[in-house]
């Protein structure tokens, strides 16, 4: 058992020595301390413009003065481990939701919810992010650091039996197995002290410059990603020990690995998705929302047709500004009242008819992914990226939540809505405020005053939508999206993190039986 | 000590390289085993430390079969090659501290090496030098530190002079008679006939993986041992 220690010790202190590893160190710190750096001031930037949003959207609900169009913006926190895997920046920060509109994740895409941020247009934004934007912490590892793993290992056994050492080592009284758990062991401290050592600085940063703040959790994540991470490292050395004990020469054996490395790594993963697009194509949303756009629409004109015995109201313009309802009498608001009860219900239900044809593309959205996580299961890269995405609250499962999370609220949001309908456009603020009306007190006296200070007196004081109260949304339902839990993450890392640690297994017994039967 | 019964290798190309080799080295005994170029010497060594597997027969080393125990087997033998490879970017003495551990001995400090490394006859500037500037002599001479710390009671050589100048093949064997004084049992394959004449107690000449001579050191005094070779390598 000490002679394992004493391999892992020699391993250590050989790759210590060497170039390759000094290079590999250096460059693995620079690029997680850089990146890192410049992912941490993006991570703060948007930690602040969340805040702002956050602020200005329950402010905007503080002067809403119609239910009709009373639209809550729900904003998503960043995630801090986000930090380490950005992922993609098409991700929406803000879900719109409103009795119009049940979100989807397709509106990450920018076909219903906002994606940037309204009036936060000048924050500070980063230059370099622009460089580094789609390079991640998560990237890093996964594919600089892997090539590393195979920098370290590829001449594990090829080496020393070229080199002559193997027959040394081998006359000593170890087992070959026990060789074998040495050497893996002294590769794998060596390749995690520059992953270790860059998440280091990385820490130390945070902590100095005060940007970011951890809760336990988060921590608890970030070692869970540092695990995966370590994890990911043991897969591609057992990998690389493997090839090397099958290459007859320490450069075939260099060889296979990048062949393997670029396989896993960027062959399979975009092959998978480029069959999985193949094998689910996305329903032609658009094309459904139209027909439904259109089945509404004749349904609309039908019942303003009836409701208006054809004839032309500015109480039944839908879309006219606030100002065109101000100034109509009692009689034409209760008209409208009644309208209202009729066309509202129909606009609801045209929203959850879209949402059933989004729901179906969402879902096949979804099967493409599964799909294309079991083709490329086997890849080691791939099932790092999804433990790394999961963990970071980056990947589709994590936003399907969000969206969910935001689906639920709006339930809520529309029990609270529903029962205010008749009540719910422009028109009907009048009634609550008879002043605003025209009877024949309120025409005389505003007349009056048109003479002594001119016409403009009608908008910009009587009639001027400033006039309305705003509602009392005191017993609204409040959006609240929160971080996803770890627990549910870390679910949706258990998979991927399960595979890699079969392959692992795997790869050392083959590289085990393959050892046991390797001329020294 | 070292033992070979009915010993065969068959490679997986179908070559015989060892045929029923039978060999018995006592403790204090050099063996020198002779033979031409792919005669089977290294094969023979390399299957007492189970780098290679055998075919038929068994080799045992102080009694334990080294395929059934090659771990058992190897703590008692230690082993030189025809050319001493250790890790260039360590020192001498890094070196013989890391594989003397690997042979289980940890108890030993900085002193302990410097003292072989000198009793082995290399210079004292030498000793924290990074091996891969040595010579081919140095390194010959390191091999058998390593083997001297393993303290093991059998020293098995392949061809551990060829390539040494003659003043270090001398110092090397000087070595080998002191190992022998006490009570080392000793094989070593070798192409120097005037060496194998002056230090082995047994010399067995091998051809095409047959062992077809074996004399004593009483048997060889008043033959020519250079004849004798020849003789066998004609038939
Ligand atoms: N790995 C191998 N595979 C096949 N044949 C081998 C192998 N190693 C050695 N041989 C053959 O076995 C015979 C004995 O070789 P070896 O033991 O190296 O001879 P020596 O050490 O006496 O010069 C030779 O014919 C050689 O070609
Ligand atoms: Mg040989």
């Amino acid at each position: 058992m000490t002679g394992i220690l004493d391999i892992i010790r020699k391993e250590l202190l050989i790759n210590l020595l060497s170039l390759r590893f000094i290079i590999g160190l250096v460059v693995v710190m620079l690029l997680i301390g850089l990146v890192g750096y410049v992912l941490t001031l993006d991570y703060a930037s948007r930690r602040q413009a969340y805040i702002a949003a956050a602020e200005q959207h329950s402010r905007a609900l503080e002067d809403a003065k119609v239910y009709s169009t009373i639209k809550v913006e729900m904003d998503i926190p960043p995630n801090p481990l986000s930090l380490l895997s950005r992922g993609s920046k098409d991700l929406p920060v803000t879900i719109t939701v409103s009795p119009y509109h049940v979100p989807t994740i397709l509106d990450a895409s920018g076909s219903g919810a906002t994606i940037s941020l309204d009036g936060t247009g000048d924050l500070p934004v980063n230059p370099l992010l622009r460089v580094f934007s789609s390079i991640d912490v998560g990237f890093i590892v996964g594919m600089i650091m892997s090539l590393f793993c195979i920098l370290l290992v590829f001449d594990s056994f090829s080496g020393e039996k070229e080199q002559g050492t193997l027959r040394v080592l081998l006359s000593a009284p170890v087992g070959r197995l026990q060789l074998l758990a040495g050497k893996y062991c002294g590769a794998l401290l060596s390749a995690a002290t520059p992953l270790t050592a860059g998440l280091l600085l990385l820490v130390i940063l945070w902590n100095i410059s005060g940007l970011v703040t951890l809760t336990p959790a988060d921590w608890l994540g970030l070692a869970c990603m540092y695990a995966a991470s370590i994890l990911y490292l043991a897969c591609f050395l057992a990998l690389g020990i493997l090839i090397s004990l099958f290459a007859e020469e320490s450069v075939t054996g260099l060889v296979h690995q990048l062949l393997v490395w670029v396989v896993a790594g960027i062959v399979l993963p975009a092959g998978a998705g480029y069959v999985a697009e193949f094998l689910h194509p996305i329903l032609p949303e658009t094309e459904l929302i139209r027909e439904a756009d259109e089945n509404y629409g004749r349904a609309y004109s039908n019942v303003r047709y009836q409701q208006t015995e054809g004839s032309w109201n500015v109480a039944y313009t839908d879309y006219a500004g606030p100002e065109s309802f101000l100034g109509i009498t009692e009689k034409e608001a209760l008209n409208r009242v009644e309208y209202n009860k009729i066309i509202f219900p129909m606009k609801f239900a045209l929203a959850e008819e879209h949402f059933h044809i989004r729901d179906a593309v969402q879902r096949s959205l979804e099967r493409r992914e599964e799909a294309r996580n079991s083709l490329d299961a086997i890849s080691p890269v791939a099932a790092y990226g999804r433990i790394v995405r999961a963990l970071a609250g980056s990947d589709i499962g994590s936003y399907r939540r969000t969206f969910a999370a935001a689906r639920n609220y709006r339930e809520s949001l529309m029990e609270y809505l529903r029962p205010k309908v008749a009540t719910a456009a422009w028109v009907t603020r009048v009634l609550d405020q008879p002043e605003l009306q025209p009877t024949k007190e309120n025409m005389s006296y505003w007349n009056e005053r048109a003479k002594k200070e001119g016409e403009d007196v009608f908008l910009k004081e009587w009639w001027n939508w400033s006039r309305v109260k705003p509602l009392d949304l005191s017993a609204m339902p409040r959006p609240n999206l929160e971080v996803p839990g770890l627990r549910e993450r870390l679910g949706d890392a258990l998979f991927p993190c399960a595979l890699l640690m079969v392959l692992t297994a795997g790869f050392l017994v083959m590289a085990g039986w393959k050892l046991l039967r390797y001329p020294a | 000590m070292i033992q070979a019964v009915d010993l065969t290798k068959r490679y997986e190309d179908g070559n015989l390289a060892l045929d029923h080799l039978n060999l018995n080295i006592q403790p204090g005994q050099i063996y020198c085993l002779l033979g031409a170029n792919g005669a089977g010497k290294t094969t023979t060594i390399n299957l007492f430390f189970n780098f290679i597997e055998p075919t038929g027969g068994t080799a045992l080393i102080n009694g334990v079969d080294c395929t059934k125990d090659p771990i058992g087997a190897k703590r008692h033998a230690a082993y030189v090659s025809e050319n001493v490879m250790l890790y260039g970017n360590f020192t001498a003495r890094q070196n013989l501290e890391f594989f003397t551990r690997l042979a289980g001995r940890r108890e030993l400090g900085k002193e302990d090496y410097y003292m072989v490394m000198r009793q082995v006859g290399l210079p004292e500037r030498s000793f924290e030098n990074r091996v891969k500037t040595f010579s081919k002599g140095m390194r010959q001479k390191l091999g058998i530190a390593i083997a001297i710390l393993k303290q093991a009671p059998a020293l098995i050589l392949d061809e551990p002079t060829s390539g040494l100048d003659p003043k270090a093949g001398a110092e090397f064997m000087e070595l080998l008679t002191r190992l022998r004084g006490e009570g080392k049992a000793i094989l070593m394959s070798t192409h120097d006939i005037f060496r194998a004449r002056e230090v082995a107690d047994v010399v067995g000449i091998m051809k095409e993986g047959v062992l077809i001579m074996e004399k004593s050191r009483e048997n060889l005094m008043y033959e020519d041992l250079e004849k004798i070779y020849l003789k066998y390598m004609e038939v």
